[in-house]
């Protein structure tokens, strides 16, 4: 038992872990959604954008037939490129088979999470033989047959308004050491009371599309002029295997689904950008114009563009597996921070010194100012203590903590510290909803099913016991 | 009067009532709305072509032009395609303040006055000009904020703050007039506001906060009462009603001592520079409220002797003094430099401490 031989290895983790248990195999693993990226990951190389991988061990390459050491202290397995291999096309890239192959692997768990946050039974839904629907398992492979299409457009609806309400925040990819989501780990966090940033919501809703096979298209935003030739560049990257620069013009993803024949776009991002949900004549004119959104103090004009499925897909398995610091640049780079809500800007910087600490600091307080907000806070290690919030202090403390686990540089001597930043001015909050959407789904309000309304307190704390 | 709102748009002048806005008759103007202090950029707009309805009422051309659903084919969505829904949102909001589920005040930006705009006021009273930089647009606005009212400062925190500080506010009322010379001392002490003190009814009293102050003051013995003089009867050679008390002096000069000790401790810090850190310096941030938490000072009676001290014309002076002293408005202020103090880290405000 304290070997395992690398064929035999390959063997188990192409099975769901499901199977394998049916198998016999006695191996649990500690948490079955890594498993199941890292499943994809061996086992369909191409549709995650990476060459076949083999496993190594104190530097050394283990064939099929070698065995892996699973003694006591054993060294770490490496997962190394096999360079021999071609270089993965971007065609091959597959999301949509990857969310049915998830979705087989992990059914009870993933209908589970998302019944509990849609609430069926309240949405006084019904099926086309006016039965009340109960559960999302019920329209597995018979979507639009379960549905008329006024019902599947506000079953979407529903869907759209849970994504929405989920807070965006980056908290979670610091607790859970992941620094991106795909489609069904949104689903597991958005029902623990998480959230996420666009391209995780979007992805969100492009893994529920998947499963009910509903048509989909990805949009694309920026805050620069979208480049014309954006999908060569995008194609370069991605034929580049990271050596080409990042598309970082890339700053929002949306996605638009088909309904009934009539295709709807949807953002569900939060962070004080109203949802939309618009018809074709009203995406129209927001994508041909782009439109204005403020998350925390400035003024936007977000440029969209519609792309290929091919380009949504990519651009997705490019954040989930390409891009290991992905958190650290949306926290510091995009100055996304860890929250956005519409009372608080929960920011964060790396101080090395009392001077960073004092331009930092100034510089924070200044956007305040110009934007006539409440003076931010400043926490760090010294300071924890004072936020008032118990659940607060406790999430940025631990935060605090896995920020350092995860930031390693044996060159950087500072701390992290965070701001907190009360949100005053009002924001535009009602959300966009085409009259012909609004239409069908009848008379509003339209109120998110009560799971979503759960806080991430009730979270924390059950995690913490 | 404070301006409620001066927001600007970025790249543009904006002015109001221009003397050369005349030169704009006849051309096409904007009605622009945007949301508390959220930024000009955002806000959305509709541009009414007909140039004679600046003279209709702001209501009027809210219900003909910029909140009429109707209208929403004028709308520069070609531009801005989010304007419907934001005149959607807008609607909603008018509506619900119209039927008092909302606290709805609408103010017009630049405008000299901080009171809410009076919708059935004529248009043209209160248009401004907005001249882009790049000479890109130059038109007639409108420029109009929505608040959705909420008491800045809850009435039983007033209270509170009252209870505990509203003595000062007193016995400074009390300095004040008494600078002002005997005879303004005296004529102030017979003034119908005392009515409720010096004629034990309470009832009906519409001053009961300064009322049941001043007899909290002279329980204290700050204050005494001549018995001998009548109150309200004003004659040539009357005498003042009541007097300050060898305690209540006492109290007074102890409220200057403080001041001054305030004013000289935490006035070089009004403007200052963080990083690096200076005093003094122009546009600085005002760090006195965080400096004195830091000093472990009561900081709600310090910001109230600073302000009630700076200001003393304004809330003691004239005849409103009775009125201001009801409403309580320098505790709304002291509110406010509370929420709006910095927070700036300890090592940033002991640099702050050592230029000292």
């Amino acid at each position: 038992m304290d070997r395992w031989k690398v064929e035999n290895f390959f063997d188990y983790l192409a099975m769901s872990e499901g199977q394998a248990q049916a198998e016999g195999y006695l191996v649990e693993s500690s948490d079955p959604l890594s498993r199941e990226s890292l499943r994809q990951f061996i086992t369909w190389p191409e549709w995650t954008l990476n060459r076949p991988v083999k496993l190594a061990q104190e530097g050394r390459i283990l064939n099929g037939e070698d065995s892996i050491d699973l003694q006591g202290d054993c060294p770490a397995i490496d997962l190394v490129k096999d360079s021999q291999s071609t270089v993965p096309k971007f065609q091959d890239c597959n999301l949509e088979k990857r969310h049915r192959e998830a979705f087989l692997a992990h059914r009870t768990q993933i209908v589970g999470w998302i019944d509990r946050l849609l609430d069926l039974p309240t949405s006084m839904l019904r099926n086309t033989s006016e039965e009340p629907v109960q559960t999302f398992d019920e329209m597995i492979g018979r979507f639009v047959k379960c549905l008329t299409p006024t019902n599947q457009l506000k079953f979407m609806f529903r869907i759209a308004q849970v994504v929405h309400q989920s807070p965006f925040e980056n908290f979670s990819k610091f607790l859970g050491a992941v620094p991106f989501r795909c489609g069904y780990e949104m689903w597991r966090n958005i029902s623990l009371g998480f959230g996420g940033v666009c391209a995780e919501k979007t992805a969100a809703i492009q893994f529920l599309c998947d499963i009910l096979e509903i048509p989909t298209r990805s949009v694309l935003g920026s805050r620069q002029p979208i480049p014309g030739n954006f999908l060569e560049q995008l194609e370069t990257y991605l034929t580049s295997e990271g050596e080409a620069p990042l598309p970082i013009w890339i700053q929002h993803l949306l996605i638009e689904i088909e309904i009934g024949g009539c295709w709807y776009l949807i953002d569900v991002t939060n962070g004080n950008i109203p949802l939309l949900f618009l018809d074709e004549a009203d995406a129209d004119l927001f994508i041909q114009n782009g439109y204005r959104s403020r998350m925390i103090s400035n003024v936007e004009c977000l440029n969209l563009q519609r792309m290929p499925r091919w380009a949504g897909d990519a651009l997705l398995t490019i954040s989930e597996y390409h891009v290991p610091d992905l958190h650290f640049r949306y926290v510091f780079d995009q100055g996304l921070g860890l929250l956005i809500s519409r009372e608080l800007f929960v920011g964060a910087f790396f101080s090395w010194g009392q001077e960073v600490q004092a331009r930092m600091e100034n510089h924070f307080s200044s956007l305040a100012r110009s934007n006539r907000l409440l003076f931010p806070r400043f926490v760090h290690e010294g300071n924890l203590q004072s936020v008032a919030d118990e659940f607060l202090q406790e999430l940025l403390c631990e935060t605090l903590r896995c920020l350092r686990e995860q930031y390693r540089s044996n060159y950087y001597t500072g701390d992290f510290i965070f701001v907190l930043q009360p949100l005053t001015t009002p924001f535009w909050q009602h959300p966009r909803i085409s009259r012909s959407v609004s239409k069908a789904l009848g008379p509003g309000p339209f109120v998110p099913p009560p799971a979503v309304a759960q806080n991430l307190r009730e979270t924390i704390l059950r995690d913490a016991e | 009067m404070n301006q409620k709102f001066k927001k600007e748009l970025p790249g543009a002048d904006s002015f109001f009532q221009p003397d050369y806005i005349p030169n704009y008759d006849g051309y096409p103007w904007d009605i622009r709305i945007s949301l508390g202090e959220a930024p000009l950029e955002e806000s959305y707009y509709f541009t009414v072509q007909d140039p004679e309805a600046i003279h209709l009422s702001i209501r009027e051309v809210l219900e003909k032009f910029a909140l009429n659903r109707e209208q929403q084919g004028n709308l520069d969505v070609a531009q801005y395609p989010e304007l419907p829904f934001l005149q959607e949102e807008l609607i909603l909001y008018f509506e619900n303040g119209k039927t008092g589920q909302l606290g709805l005040e609408i103010f017009v930006n630049h405008n000299p006055s901080s009171n809410p705009v009076d919708l059935d006021d004529p248009v043209e009273r209160y248009l401004g000009v907005c001249t882009f930089h790049d000479n890109s647009f130059d038109y007639r606005v409108l420029d109009l904020v929505f608040v959705a009212a909420v008491p800045d400062l809850e009435p039983e925190e007033a209270e509170n703050l009252w209870e505990a500080y509203g003595h000062l506010s007193l016995l400074m009322l009390i300095d004040y007039k008494y600078r002002q010379g005997p005879q303004a001392f005296t004529t102030f002490t017979h003034e119908s506001s005392w009515a409720g003190f010096f004629n034990k009814n309470t009832i009906g009293d519409p001053y009961p906060h300064f009322t049941a102050g001043m007899v909290r003051l002279e329980k204290e013995g700050m204050i005494r009462r001549f018995d001998d003089v009548r109150f309200g009867y004003p004659r040539s050679d009357m005498s003042a009603a009541l007097e300050l008390t060898p305690i209540g002096q006492e109290a007074i000069r102890e409220i200057h001592e403080k001041e001054k000790l305030y004013a000289q401790t935490y006035d070089p810090f009004f403007s200052v520079s963080p990083s690096p850190p200076a005093l003094d310096v122009p546009d600085g941030f005002d760090v006195r409220v965080q400096m004195m938490e830091y000093d472990n000072l009561d900081c709600v009676e310090a910001i109230l002797l600073r302000i009630l001290d700076d200001q003393e014309d304004e809330y003691f002076g004239g005849d409103q003094w009775a009125n201001c002293i009801e409403s309580v408005p320098f505790l709304l202020r002291v509110h406010e430099a509370l929420a709006y103090k910095t927070h700036f880290s300890t090592e940033v405000l002991q640099s702050l401490k050592s230029l000292e």
